[in-house]
């Protein structure tokens, strides 16, 4: 049996609530997920795998979620720095937006950002001057990914940046360091866990993002299809197997990437001394 | 009202919390439950309480067994540690809290809440504050409030688990004696947890002391501190030096020094005994009647106390004088006498031993030994 | 806590960046907010009415429009109240009590955030799917799941699963269970306890955890796309809508429609603030 901290009531209601709910909302339809791809061979699964479309989906995904993720550091870096240090107009409404991509569904997003980019857009046109396509472009994915995921990174820096002990800036200079030198050897090591916990978010998002994506993409096989288009796709041609194998993949790959984030974050704190 | 405690067992994972813990308290005392921190005390407590399941023993209140009945039924008051005040509501509603969740049938009607509440906060003198929130409060009156709560639904026992824990040291002198007092006038069996010896000793008219889950002695204080059971618990009461040496031929040896025994204990023979020697146990003399010599290396006023450590010197034999295990002779004088004797770091002034116990082995009792002062 | 008044008099020219590095951090900053957050939220405006107040009009009171708010809300309605009683239930037993299996059961309620929405809806076609586990069972029983009601509902109430319980768990953990006890400990029934005490010291964290989930089970779209089938005046929320238009070319009339979920971001940004500072209030009260 369990042993509880307290004789607090209520535990095997509260336990059969939620694990009930968990079973019936997330394990059983998942695990249909696993059990339907069993039914196709190994050779089956490699078969739906190894296509060329399948692939390039994958590569699209992956790249531009990481180039999104790795812009949002340095972006996010910048704008947590800024509301957390320096007076600004308006602070708190601005600080209040930074949560809008989170707030605003992402058909609306993908929309908007498509009108802005596209080559005639708002701001597309000035692109189009320089000879720069972004939307209907794996440019125009990144794009988006980056106003969904800039959030991920600010929110997870700014609080360990408001609790940074300026004294330590302040020894650091009196010890002769220029602001920089400062900056690059007191300031960041502390920052780098919330910094690798914003870009891990980020990235996990822009793999699975599909509403804000799929109106800015052009959805080009090989070229601009990502991922989770294809699992639409797959699914609208009634080849549920090959969606299926697709997503189970993608969840796997996905699973690794954040053991590997949550393995390298556990090290740097340890390295650092903030367990 | 008294609680029986028989054989109570409890473990977390390899480390046993209680370990065989039985325990008698009769009704209208004033008990403390007194350990370093992680010796099972809190558990105990709150085993008592109702909030902690033990794995195995049994707990009777009036000769009832309870250890399975809900916490509601036990009719026991608990004060927390940290208060657990409900911070969204007044001092008034915290207190009248308990009044308030009896079922429709057992609820006393409004008016009378409101005088109990009142009474209730008259006695603990904190009823002007009735209308402020626990966040505006300061610790002592905090824990007061706490009290006041746990006292409105006229529980048979309280328990209190580190009352005094969170609070400066000059409040705390203060809420102990108010304590003792409203104890006397309550008179309900009251049960409090401290790591502090000198407010078990100030407060209970009965010590429990606890350690690694048992318990080494339970006693009035003054039978505690006298004549301790342990080893643990001469030192966690009150200051001890503690002597290595042996006991042969009717003395005491540590190192060169030799401790002469009375009489009776002529025929004693004790390889690897420690004496515990009391530093107030301890007389400076001046001149060279002394057994041995020591030099004092420091002098720390404590107000109407001095307490002075000093090493021992080389005797006209050329040994050591006797081992301690701090190195050092704690030793504790009066004002008077330590004005009369005009002491100061540096001087040179011999020991004479008025009272030692020891222990052998673990188990056994300690053996008190008064040193008769020759004639 | 206000450990250093004498903070501010301090000066400390040196340990801040020069005025010129300060000036364009901050220009920056202010740049990345007003490309990437402020400029789309005009654009909404701008091309909602970029054909005039009527053909604006025209397409929020549209029949169609009227029908997928309504779908909408009902989904949100019913979708919220019951993920906050499972946030609610989980916090309970994850922040109160030990047990074996407990760390494992707070990863699982994070699991429907790292899980693509497309896939979110995905498996419940698996299951109640034509070649799925009911292999079309309920729906040749007159009670179809997916492309209708249910199965919205169900993919929506996957995607916001964790919204409630997450906020809900650490504050809970924060918070420690002796009120809880005491209130046990003077004679409160459970029942007693979880409103006049659980509730009331959580509520913040609660309508937080309620706004939120509420904004992502209104503007849920990739889930949804997948369960519902589009059929417009049936299966159609709000978001599913302003694709339908937007990929029927009528821009105007899918930025109309958008402007309505974009009302509800910005309600949800301002209720969002109200509650974070209430709880700063509440939590600074409390420890001071």
């Amino acid at each position: 049996m369990s042993h509880r901290k307290t004789r607090l009531p209520g535990f095997g209601l509260s336990l059969g609530i939620t694990v009930f709910t968990l079973s019936l909302l997330v394990l059983i339809p998942l695990s249909a997920l696993v059990t339907q791809s069993a039914e196709l061979s190994l050779g089956g699964m490699w078969h739906a795998l190894a296509d060329r479309r399948v692939l390039a989906a994958f590569r699209v995904s992956f790249s531009t979620a990481f180039a999104a993720a790795f812009t949002n550091v340095l972006l996010g870096l910048v704008v947590a720095w800024v509301l957390v240090r320096y007076p600004l107009p308006f602070k708190r409404s601005l600080d209040a937006l930074i949560d809008l991509p989170f707030a605003l569904p992402t058909a609306v997003a993908g929309i908007v950002l498509t009108t802005l980019y596209a080559p005639n857009g708002w701001l597309g046109q000035f692109f189009t001057d320089w000879g720069i396509r972004i939307a209907f472009t794996p440019m125009g994915i990144v794009v988006a990914l980056i106003f969904i995921g800039l959030p991920f990174v600010v929110r997870t820096v700014e609080p360990v940046l408001q609790e940074l002990d300026r004294q330590q800036e302040e020894a650091s200079t009196s010890l002769g360091a220029s602001r920089w030198q400062t900056f690059y050897r007191v300031l960041l090591p502390p920052l780098v866990p919330a910094i690798l916990t914003g870009f891990s978010l980020a990235f996990a998002r822009g793999l699975g993002e599909y509403g804000s994506v799929i109106f800015i993409a052009g959805n080009m096989p090989m070229k601009s299809e990502i991922v989770p288009l294809l699992i639409v796709t797959k699914l609208e041609q009634y080849d549920y197997a090959g969606a299926t194998v697709i997503a189970l993949a993608s969840l796997v790959v996905a699973f690794i990437m954040l053991l590997v984030v949550n393995g390298l974050q556990h090290w740097t704190r340890q390295r650092t001394g903030q367990d | 009202m008294s609680i029986h405690v028989n054989q109570l067992t409890k473990r977390y994972g390899n480390f046993t919390a209680l370990d065989d813990i039985s325990l008698s308290i009769d009704d209208g005392e004033l008990v403390a439950l007194l350990g370093p921190s992680g010796c099972g005390k809190t558990t105990l407590l709150r085993s008592i309480a109702g909030m902690e399941f033990a794995d195995s023993g049994s707990i009777l209140l009036e000769g009832r067994d309870m250890t399975f009945e809900p916490i509601r039924h036990r009719q026991v008051g608990f004060v927390f540690q940290h208060y657990a005040l409900f911070n969204h509501m007044s001092v008034f509603e915290n207190v009248a809290y308990g009044l308030r969740v009896k079922p429709r049938a057992q609820r006393p009607p409004e008016a009378e809440i409101r005088r109990r509440v009142h009474e209730l906060l008259d006695l603990v003198q904190l009823d002007w504050l009735a209308r402020r929130f626990p966040p505006q409060l300061s610790g002592g009156q905090r824990q007061r409030i706490a009290l006041a709560r746990a006292l409105a639904v006229e529980p048979r026992y309280l328990l209190l688990d580190e009352p005094f824990g969170a609070l400066d040291a000059n409040v705390r002198k203060e809420l102990r004696g108010w304590l003792r007092r409203l104890h006397e006038e309550l008179h309900v069996t009251s049960l409090f947890v401290t790591h502090d010896q000198e407010e078990a000793m100030e407060v209970a008219s009965r010590i429990v002391v606890m350690n690694h889950g048992r318990i080494e002695q339970l006693g009035t204080p003054a039978k505690i501190y006298d004549t301790p059971r342990t080893p643990f618990v001469s030192t966690f009461i009150g200051n001890v030096n503690v002597f290595r040496g042996c006991v042969r031929n009717g003395a005491f040896h540590s190192g060169s020094w030799r401790l002469p025994l009375p009489r009776t204990l002529d025929t004693l023979h004790l390889a690897e005994q420690n004496a515990y020697i009391r530093p107030h146990d301890i007389e400076i003399l001046r001149g060279p009647a002394a057994d041995w010599q020591v030099s004092i290396r420091h002098v720390q006023p404590m107000g109407s106390r001095y307490h002075l450590e000093a090493v021992p010197v080389a005797d006209a034999s050329g040994g050591p004088g006797p081992e301690t295990e701090s190195g050092r002779i704690t030793i504790e004088l009066t004002r008077q006498a330590f004005k009369a004797l005009a002491l100061d770091v540096g001087h040179r002034v011999g020991l004479r031993i008025h009272h030692v116990h020891w222990f052998h082995g673990a188990a056994t009792p300690q053996q008190p030994i008064d040193i008769p002062a020759p004639a | 806590m206000n450990s250093t008044p004498h903070r501010h008099i301090v000066a400390r020219p040196q340990a801040d960046e020069t005025p010129l590095v300060r000036y364009l951090l901050s220009s920056l900053a202010m740049a990345i907010i007003g490309l990437f957050l402020i400029l789309p939220l005009v654009a909404v405006l701008v091309e909602a009415f970029r054909d005039g107040w009527q053909t604006y009009m025209t397409a929020i009171t549209d029949r169609y429009t009227r029908h997928a708010i309504g779908l909408t809300l009902f989904a949100a309605l019913v979708c919220v109240p019951l993920n906050t009683l499972f946030g609610v239930a989980a916090a309970w037993c994850i922040a109160r009590f030990e047990f074996p299996g407990r760390s494992l059961l707070t990863t699982l309620i994070d699991l429907p955030f790292s899980v693509s929405p497309v896939i979110a809806g995905l498996v419940f076609i698996l299951i109640f799917g034509a070649q799925g586990w009911f292999d079309g069972w309920f729906a040749a029983n007159g009670f179809p799941i997916l492309f209708a009601l249910p199965g919205i509902v169900l993919a929506t109430m996957f995607v916001t699963l964790p919204f409630v319980a997450r906020e809900l768990i650490p504050l809970m953990q924060q918070q420690g269970a002796e009120q809880e006890e005491a209130a046990i400990m003077l004679g409160a029934s459970p029942w007693r306890m979880l409103w006049t005490i659980t509730l009331p010291r959580i509520k913040w964290g609660l309508l937080y955890g309620v706004i939120l989930c509420n904004a992502r089970a209104m503007g849920e779209f990739g889930a949804v796309s997948v369960v519902s089938g589009h059929i417009r005046g049936s299966t159609n929320t709000l978001p599913l809508h302003v694709e339908i238009l937007y990929n029927e070319y009528q821009f105007s009339a899918a930025f109309a429609v958008a402007t309505l979920l974009a009302g509800l971001a910005i309600v949800t940004l301002i209720a969002k603030s109200i509650v974070e500072w209430r709880q700063q209030r509440q939590w600074e009260s409390a420890s001071s």
